[in-house]
């Protein structure tokens, strides 16, 4: 790592320090662990020596055979309706715009729904696809052409279900903000493979910043390096990435070369460890400069991809991103989250009706998904890769109709079950986990608990869910939150 | 990709503080052993044959027992619990006799199954650890209180003897007390004390650590002192600078911007709409209150409970807007209880935080696993903030309208403005006649209110699509040609224009309608002349053929809200979302009748105003309507011939007296207190046992009785028996000036903080600062006096390996600035920097342009302009979704909740920041321009001149920056780079141009082909400059103080 041979035989002296700096991080910037810091210490150097993960107290954790190097999260924010896309449900059919059974709302509180709605079939068709046979909905036909591939999920629950909340809920396992995210975490624990390139980086599309906005890939009380970098479509990919213009690389190049000479001759002076990384970090950010603008450059990619993802260079949209994510995985990339805003199907208007805007995103977002695994697999990266694909929570199996007109279908929020789907990464596939009850309202059957799917993705990811914490203002916070009773769902997995 | 990640924790790119894995690990271990085992921990000598509980056992204990074995009843195992002296000796543990104790039998067995704790739960204690808890119990096993928890006392310093005396001879400087208890560890770690930093070295760190600006940005009499100091570095010499400092505007700003971090301060109020949040007039009171010679006590009364205080002030009341900054959650169908008991918990958990640097937030859901706090006290606690107004209301009131401290010379220029345009008003004829109206009527509830001015205020029920209808009468002989509505911000809507949330209206039809009684006989001409007639009623539509507006959002121009008919939840309509000033600012709409109505007799008529828009509650909050008779008003209107005077008089009147509506806290009356429970598992609707304000048993005053309110709470915080809030104040002020707190987990002083370094300082400070009225400058400038902080920054070898991290201030502070002084500083060497206090908030240049939150639209970034550009950084408009980058990368706090300290990381993101972005380019460029005035204006032709004159201009920016002389290495490496980009610049001309911002170059007479030779050589001398200067503004000691 080091650049300069100048300063190496330095590094057994100032490698104290700096391990103190470090200390200083998870001592005391995981604020409160100070007390214990000889005890710390000592665990954390004895076991430094054998077990790359001790930062994170991993202290001899069972880890997986093969666990998942990389995440790509997909995440639909508004909510899809399962109804619709994974969990056909033909009584529901059967029963379409019948009252729904009084024992069903009673005391239930909805985001919209007032009084006793209508049960809503699904409003488009299923079929089986694959070998598995697995009933998929006919919007998304790419998706469904991996049916082999996919560990479909159709007990999740949440507790919220307001968007914002539980999105922060499902990302950050805590439904306020404040907490660390998915990707922070996993960054956290993993750390990243390419060192010209943030480790968690995030990309939005759809129009709009998902509810929760940037707090859903936020560090939380994690240290700032593992918040998700924002890769925006317009202008810079990471903010400033480009010189100023009219600064040539070359002349950026002797700048930094004087910047660093003068920053050494500083060092010499007064010795302080945090001038090297500082020479460091500026080195870091010239690699930076070009390799964050070559890996986001999908125009040389090549005519038949940017095809069957629907890319088109220079534009921005949801295709375009699941292309990045591919490029950006196979740079190293630990944990790469995608959102796609305009899922949230209420069928108050043309904009959130079931005809239109959600066969529009079923559009613009199943051909991606579906290009996203077929390259992914093409490429041998599925094993090692896990795609997520979800929403903050579901829709409940009646028919919102807030005008009470019934001239645009939609379905309101509903926390008590809902349908994800992974694949790869250690997921097994052509399966399909848990059952709702004949209406589609709740679970039946295995329920998944968004926080059993937290430990179980950290799981496959080869980190212990329960020990993987940050000691923060007296309380050991965990991604999967304080209680233990979030448990892997070991069944999901191969 | 494919070969496992091997020693990486964090890849360099994204390292905490540039760490990165030592290679050799031995060296280290070695180096850390001797370190931990050489009887020194973090600076402190034990004894070796005595146990200290709360520094050698507490921490044991905490960390591997007490989750599970402790003060939560409700998860406690095997009935024990070892954090008292009773739980412990009930059976496991007998005093005296290691031997004899389970517990030591527990940790030590072999037997998995038995071990304690269990391998699930964490490692085996290490051997040293069994050790001291064996000796711990063999010498009777006692237990003392939380350090924290005991009132400091008052202790005398240490006398530094002259044995002391460094081996060099030199004698030890000591100038206060704090140097007495610093000097005492420092020796006996082996270590001396530094020398003093130099005089230059001083004021700078001096102005840095106490105004968070560079000493030339200062006034001439701190110019002079500071010319003293130097010529004679004394300090009596030191402390008149100090004193002069302290008492700057520059210093209230500077923090502030701590307070607003406590305060989690933001402009906008947060979850996924993150509307605009009007609090800065709390803000500019914070800074006025540091400003002022109030005490840290009083002001912290005034924001906890100000409202509460006999006979408020205004500004009182305005205090309590601290708790107001909580976030408010206005997404449709959320259930405003849930985030209103957030907030107060909110309040709560801020409150023991900032003041008390307790940690309470755990025991919402479960008594507190470390420290003194049950569940039920948190919720005896809840109830002290659970009696206010405020209810997560999509409004978030309850409010106080103030009168915002405006910028003198912004309010002198106006008037002067209005003055001017009133004198031109004479000549201009009154082209609009207002109306009165006789009726004013709603289709869906609305009501309204017809104010002096004859405006129509609505007010009440917010339906979702409204109509209003107001009736005019005018005498015979008027005519109508154009009619021009008003849209007027009012304070009953947040000084906005629309009654929605944000303040926003859409306007989506307007008709007039003439009210005939004799609709019969007219009834087929008016046909003819294009008048329909509504149906089933004695009314006939005047239609518009055109309009004008003096402003519309896009696609939202008053023009398409003349259709005669509108689609319910169309897309057309009248919008004034402004870049600048949102909906906050007066607009008008002209509409022109297809034919002027004459009345020829007298007539009523009605106006209506449709809002039903696809988005819910659109509508206009205050209007006006008036008509004229010109012809062609609305062709006139958009040449500006339409009564133009009038209309900036009125817009100018508005800005100057615009009052803003701040939240603020309020108590409910009495009848309507509402009643607190526990929540179990933290869950609002999960009712336990009712409870009642309380003090928490361990920490309630044996001194006083205090009134068990807010009011009664903040008293309590200050009672003269509290623990902790005097160390928690001396501490965190003492770690903003020296990088670290005396104890370092600032956030936490329970249990799971980190003991202080020095306690008996702590302690004397603490007793100090209480004593002396709590005065906060006081406090800072013993600090900065103290021979401990006037050292020089230089690690020496011995302090390397002793101590590393500075715990024993062997040596002076050497701290990374904070988000805003990176900013500021650099802006202020550059002389860009400007120094207008309080207002509104700003928009200085940013990369991100435009946000769009979910549901509630979006927002541009319209860049401020002039000064604005250049305010200090805590005027920044601060939306919490998406903070100002350079802020956010450069570790601000995310102001969601209560920060007591930042986190300093060093990332290449930065870098990116402080070299490419804007603002920086823009400092470059302008320290550049300053630099080469440096020497005149002249050519030169003598190289030797020439040289000569490089080298100042570039000995000029290093000093400007660093405040130190530049030195002859650092000349000649920036000599060598601006010579090399000269070189590039000279036949790269256009790049030269760009450099310096010239982007359009061809349309600004700046286009470099058209320039002569001498300018030419110019324009490549300052872009070649401006490389220069962004190097010296990214220089290590730039951003460190």
């Amino acid at each position: 790592m080091k650049t300069n041979s100048d300063y190496l035989s330095n590094e057994a002296r100032v490698a104290a320090a700096r391990l103190q700096t470090r200390r200083h991080f998870f001592g005391n910037c995981s604020i409160g662990l100070g007390g214990l810091a000889l005890s710390q210490l000592m665990a954390g150097i004895s076991t430094a020596a054998d077990d790359t993960d001790s930062h994170t107290g991993q202290h001899g954790y069972q880890k997986r055979a093969k666990p998942a190097k990389q995440v790509i999260y997909l995440h639909m924010a508004g909510s899809p309706p399962q109804h619709e896309l994974f969990d056909y449900k033909p009584e529901l059919e059967k029963r379409n715009l019948q009252e729904c059974p009084e024992e069903l709302i009673a005391g239930k509180k909805f985001a919209f729904i007032k009084g006793r709605p209508k049960l809503l079939g699904p409003v488009f068709p299923f079929e089986r696809y694959g070998k598995s046979g697995m009933q998929l909905g006919k919007k998304i036909p790419h998706i469904a052409a991996h049916a082999d591939e996919l560990c479909l999920v159709k007990s999740m629950y949440t507790d919220q279900f307001n968007h914002a909340p539980a999105q922060l809920a499902l990302h950050t396992g805590t439904p306020q903000v404040g907490g660390a995210s998915f990707g922070s975490w996993a960054t956290y624990g993993l750390g990243s493979e390419n060192e010209n390139l943030p480790g968690y980086m995030v990309m939005v599309s759809g129009g709009n910043m998902p509810s929760a906005g940037k707090n859903a890939w936020g560090n939380g009380y994690l240290p700032g390096v593992f918040q998700g970098v924002q890769c925006r479509s317009e202008g810079d990919p990471i903010l400033y990435v480009s010189n100023p213009k009219g600064m040539s690389r070359d002349i950026r190049r002797e700048s930094l070369d004087a910047l660093n000479q003068l920053n050494r001759r500083e060092y010499e002076l007064f010795r302080d460890p945090e001038t090297l990384t500082r020479i460091e970090q500026y080195e870091l950010a010239f690699r930076m400069q070009t390799a964050v603008p070559e890996v986001m450059d999908i125009s040389k990619e090549p005519q038949n991809v940017l095809e069957a993802y629907g890319a088109e260079p220079g534009k921005a949209s949801f295709a375009n991103n699941c292309l990045l994510a591919r490029r950006l995985v196979e740079q190293g990339v630990r944990f790469v989250q995608l959102f796609d805003w305009g899922w949230d199907i209420h069928g108050t208007g043309k904009k959130d009706d079931m005809h239109s805007q959600f066969v529009k995103k079923c559009k613009e977002g199943d051909q991606p998904i579906g290009a996203l695994l077929a390259d992914l697999k093409q490429r041998g990266m599925l094993d090692e890769t896990l795609v997520i694909f979800g929403g903050e929570f579901g829709r409940t199996p009646m028919v919102e109709n807030r005008n009470g007109k019934m001239d645009f279908i939609g379905r309101d929020h509903h926390p008590d079950c809902f349908s994800m789907w992974m694949a790869g990464g250690g997921f097994k596939s052509g399966y399909v986990h848990g059952a709702t009850d004949e209406l589609g309202y709740k679970v039946a059957e295995d329920g998944v608990s968004v926080k059993d799917f937290q430990a179980t993705v950290l799981h496959a990811l080869g980190l212990d869910p329960h020990r993987l914490s940050f000691l923060t203002q007296g309380l050991n916070q965990r991604l999967i939150g304080p209680a233990n009773t979030p448990q892997v769902v070991h069944d999901l997995l191969t | 990709m494919k070969s496992p990640v091997k020693s990486t924790f964090m890849n360099l790119a994204f390292s905490i503080i540039g760490f990165s894995w030592p290679r050799s690990r031995t060296v280290v271990l070695t180096v850390f052993l001797s370190l931990c085992f050489g009887g020194v921990f973090e600076g402190r000598t034990f004894a070796e044959d005595s146990v200290d509980f709360n520094l050698q056992i507490r921490p044991i204990l905490s960390r591997h027992c007490i989750s599970c074995h402790g003060p939560d009843e409700g998860d406690r195992q095997a009935d024990l619990r070892l954090d008292t002296f009773e739980g412990a000796t009930d059976y496991a543990i007998v005093p005296g006799d290691a031997a004899g104790s389970d517990v030591i039998d527990r940790i030590t067995t072999d037997d998995d199954e038995l071990r304690m704790p269990p391998a699930d739960h964490g490692a085996a204690l290490k051997l040293e650890e069994m050790e001291l808890l064996r000796k711990w119990i063999d010498s009777g096993a006692n237990y003392a209180v939380h350090w924290s928890f005991v009132p400091p006392q008052k202790k005398t310093p240490p006398e530094i003897r002259n044995s002391a005396t460094a081996v060099d001879g030199s004698m030890p400087r000591v100038q206060n007390s704090i140097d007495n208890f610093i000097l005492d560890r420092v020796h006996s770690a082996g270590l001396k004390q530094n020398p003093a930093a130099s005089p230059l070295v001083l004021v700078r760190r001096a102005s840095l650590g106490l105004t968070g600006l560079p000493p030339a940005a200062h006034a001439a009499p701190v110019q002079e002192s500071i010319g003293r100091f130097i010529g004679q570095p004394t300090q009596p010499h030191f402390e008149t600078y100090v004193d002069q400092l302290l008492q700057t505007p520059a210093y209230a700003e500077h923090w502030a911007s701590v307070w607003l971090d406590l305060a989690r301060y933001a402009d906008t109020c947060g979850y996924s709409g993150d509307e605009r949040r009007d609090i800065w007039p709390w803000r500019d009171w914070l800074i006025r209150s540091l400003q002022s010679e109030k005490s840290y006590r009083d002001l912290s009364i005034e924001m906890l409970a100000g409202d509460l205080l006999p006979n408020a002030t205004m500004d009182q009341k305005l205090a309590t807007a601290f708790h107001r900054n909580t976030l408010a959650n206005n997404e449709g169908g959320t259930d405003d209880e849930e985030f209103r008991v957030i907030a107060v918990k909110d309040r709560l958990s801020t409150t023991l935080n900032a003041w008390m640097g307790l940690t309470v937030r755990c025991a919402e859901c479960h008594s507190h696993k470390y420290d003194p706090i049950s569940q039920q006290e948190y919720y005896q606690l809840f109830d002290f903030f659970n009696h206010t107004v405020d209810a997560d209301n999509r409004d978030d009131r309850p409010k106080l309208e103030v009168h915002p401290i405006r910028n003198p010379a912004n309010v002198a220029a106006l008037e002067a403005k209005i003055g001017d345009l009133q004198k031109q008003l004479e000549d201009e004829p009154e082209v609009w006649e207002i109306l009165r109206p006789e009726e004013m009527k709603s289709r869906n509830g609305t009501r309204f209110r017809l104010l002096d001015d004859d405006s129509i205020l609505a007010f009440g029920p917010l339906p979702n699509i409204e109509e209003y209808a107001f009736t005019f009468e005018v005498p015979a002989g008027t005519t109508i040609a154009a009619i021009r509505l008003e849209a007027l911000p009012h304070v009953e809507h947040d000084g906005n224009v629309g009654r929605s949330p944000e303040g926003a209206f859409v306007l989506s039809q307007i008709r007039l309608a003439q009210i005939n009684d004799e609709v019969a006989g007219d009834k087929k001409e008016d046909k003819e002349a294009g008048a329909e007639e509504e149906t089933n009623s004695n009314e006939v539509i005047l239609p518009f053929h055109d309009a004008a507006n003096d402003f519309n959002q896009v696609n939202r121009h008053a023009k398409t809200a003349i259709k005669p008919t509108v689609k319910s939840g169309g897309r057309q309509g009248w919008g004034v979302n402004h870049p600048m000033t949102g909906y906050r600012a007066r607009h008008e709409a002209v509409f022109e009748l297809k034919k002027p109505f004459e009345a020829k007799s007298a007539t009523r008529f009605k106006v209506y105003l449709l809002h039903d828009p696809p988005w819910p509650r659109l509508h206009l909050g205050c209007v006006r309507i008036s008509i004229c008779d010109v012809p062609g008003a609305v062709v006139k209107y958009n040449n500006k011939e339409l009564g133009p005077i009038r209309r900036q008089i009125t817009a100018a009147v508005v800005e100057r007296d615009a009052p803003v509506r701040v939240p603020v806290i309020q108590e409910r009356q009495k009848k309507y207190r509402r009643e607190s429970f526990v929540m179990l598992r933290g869950n609002f609707r999960s009712k336990g046992e009712k409870v009642e304000a309380k003090f928490p048993e361990a920490f309630a005053s044996k001194s006083d009785a205090f009134s068990t309110d807010r009011l009664g709470l903040s008293r309590w915080l200050f009672a003269d028996d509290n623990p902790l809030t005097a160390r928690v104040a001396v501490n965190r002020f003492w770690a903003r000036l020296m990088g670290l707190g005396i104890v370092e987990t600032e956030e936490d002083f329970g249990t799971q903080g980190t003991p202080p370094s020095h306690p008996e300082l702590l302690d004397y400070l603490a007793v100090e600062f209480r004593a002396g009225d709590w005065d906060v400058r006081k406090l800072l400038k013993k600090v900065v006096m103290s021979a401990t902080w006037q050292q020089s920054t230089t690690l020496s070898q011995q302090a390397i390996e002793v101590d590393p991290r500075n715990r024993l201030l062997s040596r002076g502070p050497r701290v990374r600035l904070s988000a805003e002084v990176v900013r500021d500083q650099a802006l202020s060497v550059a002389g860009l920097l400007s120094n207008k206090l309080y207002g509104e908030p700003v928009y200085p240049p940013n990369p991100i342009k435009r946000v769009v939150n979910a549901f509630t639209g979006g927002m541009t970034w319209q860049e401020s302009t002039g000064e604005d550009r250049y305010r200090r950084a805590i005027y920044t408009f601060l939306k919490r979704s998406a903070p100002h980058p350079l802020f956010e990368t450069f570790d601000m706090a995310s102001r969601d909740t209560c920060s007591m300290r930042r986190q300093t990381t060093n990332t290449p993101l930065q870098s990116f920041m402080t070299l490419n972005d804007v603002t920086f380019v823009e400092a470059a460029r302008a320290l550049a321009a300053k630099m080469l005035e440096v020497g005149g204006d002249d050519d030169i032709d003598d190289e030797n001149d020439s040289v000569t004159r490089l080298v100042q201009q570039i000995s000029f920016g290093l000093e400007k920056a660093t405040y130190l002389p530049a030195q002859q290495k650092q000349i000649e490496v920036l000599t060598r780079l601006y010579q090399s980009s000269l070189d590039k610049y000279s036949t790269d001309l256009k790049a030269a141009a760009e450099m310096m911002g010239h982007e359009n170059a061809k349309d600004s007479g700046l286009d470099p082909e058209k320039m002569k030779a001498p300018q030419r050589a110019r324009l490549a001398q300052r872009a070649s400059m401006t490389v220069v200067a962004n190097v010296i503004l990214n220089l290590d000691i730039f951003l460190n103080n």
